[in-house]
């Protein structure tokens, strides 16, 4: 399997589903050494700009994500 | 300096939809009596409309429920980011072998003035809703049957509109009393700091945090002053009207809307305070965490940003499949 790319963006179908995520991501940073970005943290500009999700360790919180509903990925 | 500009976005947020909410309260509770006011009374005119004993208690006691829903939400939300602002002073000055004495839970001067305006606001709101309402009112005319429907979707426009006007105006309160509740705060602890040591000099700089920061912002991004002096409310562009301050410029928010935060320097007393610096860059965009922020996080600071997302989450769903229900 190839790597994950260095930024991967994901929008959500409503501005739920965008905090669903950024929840999940704040769960696995917590839980994982992993080293990564993520952002906004505003609820309208996360549901202008998407989900934005940076840096070398994006394999376990992209596997967090896609058990999120209703969060499409869109590759950087 | 600790990065909180996070949480304190958090806070932020939850203040602005909890005084949304009021708004929503007081479009909805008084919009209800309203509308049964407008069918029944289509013989009125606006003014006699609006002057029945009935509409006007019902306005009145929307009003005064809104604010002291907004006002409680306010003292919460500038309190909070004082919270958060003290656990990073205390952290900065737990290295110097210091602890600030206990936080102040009376009003600081500045969100006293914040209140008084804001009950300034609610007290003109309802001579607003009013004329707004009466005028919508007025203007629909035709035979008894069409102009009470119509008179009841003008009206409610009408009243939304006003509603919009006065929740503009206390959420700008409501932002800047967050904002300014973490420099009281700061501002508090490293007074406390500086009057205990008195060989050493405690000054503040002014740091913008926003990538894309307004022109008066810039003007101050680096200025130095010492702990308990304004900065210069003179520093912004010249080819505009000058934005006023309010109250005073002890530190942000310089403006509704204001992201910039003070960084506190110590140095020897004798140490001269440098009058501008413009060499330093904006700060970087505050809207982003790295895993290594939230892992930094004290415990209770981390519980209420993800409590804030996930019940967030919970309630727009909610919001979201009643929507499509009703829809």
């Amino acid at each position: 399997m190839a790597d994950p790319p260095t930024v991967v963006r994901f929008r959500g179908d409503g501005p739920d589903a965008l905090a669903a995520a950024i929840a999940a991501v704040l769960r696995h940073a917590r839980d994982t050494k992993d080293d990564f970005t993520f952002g906004p943290l505003r609820l309208d500009e996360l549901e202008r700009d998407g989900l934005q999700i940076a840096g070398p360790d994006l394999a376990g919180v992209m596997q967090v994500l896609a058990t999120i509903g209703g969060l499409a990925h869109i590759d950087m | 300096m600790s990065d909180d500009s996070a949480i304190l976005l958090t806070i932020e947020q939850r203040v602005r939809s909890l005084v949304a909410a009021r708004m929503q309260q007081l479009r909805t509770g008084y919009g209800a009596h309203l509308a049964v006011a407008v069918r029944e009374g289509t013989d009125l005119s606006g003014t006699e409309l609006l002057s029945r004993a009935g509409l006007s208690a019902a306005l009145v006691t929307a009003l005064a429920g809104a604010q002291a829903g907004a006002l409680t939400a306010i003292r919460a939300g500038h309190r909070a980011a004082g919270t958060v602002a003290r656990t990073s002073v205390e952290r900065e000055l737990a290295t110097q072998g210091f602890q600030p004495p206990e936080q102040d839970r009376t009003d600081s001067v500045y969100l006293a003035a914040v209140l008084a305006g804001l009950a300034a606001a609610f007290a003109t709101a309802i001579l607003d809703i009013q004329n707004t309402v009466r005028a919508a009112f007025d203007a629909v005319t035709g035979t008894a049957t069409v102009v009470a429907a119509a008179r009841v979707l003008t009206t409610r426009e009408a009243l939304g509109r006003a509603v919009r006007r006065l929740g503009v105006r206390v959420t700008a309160a409501a932002t800047s009393a967050v904002h300014r509740g973490y420099t009281d705060a700061q501002n508090t602890a490293y007074t406390a700091y500086d009057n205990t040591h008195a060989y050493l000099r405690v000054t503040k700089r002014w740091q913008v945090q926003s990538v894309n920061p307004c022109a008066y912002c810039l003007a101050l991004h680096g200025t130095v002053v010492d702990i308990g002096a304004e900065f210069d409310r003179t520093l912004g562009p010249t080819d505009r009207p000058h934005l006023p301050v309010f109250r005073d410029l002890l530190g942000p928010p310089r403006h509704v809307n204001c992201r910039c935060r003070l960084v506190f320097e110590v140095g020897a007393a004798g140490a001269q305070v440098r009058d501008r610096v413009t060499t330093a860059a904006p700060g970087p965009a505050t809207a982003r965490m790295s895993a290594a922020d939230v892992r930094r996080l004290p415990a209770d600071q981390f519980r209420a940003l993800l409590s804030f997302f996930a019940v967030s989450a919970r309630r727009l769903r909610t919001l979201i499949r009643r929507a499509h229900a009703g829809g």
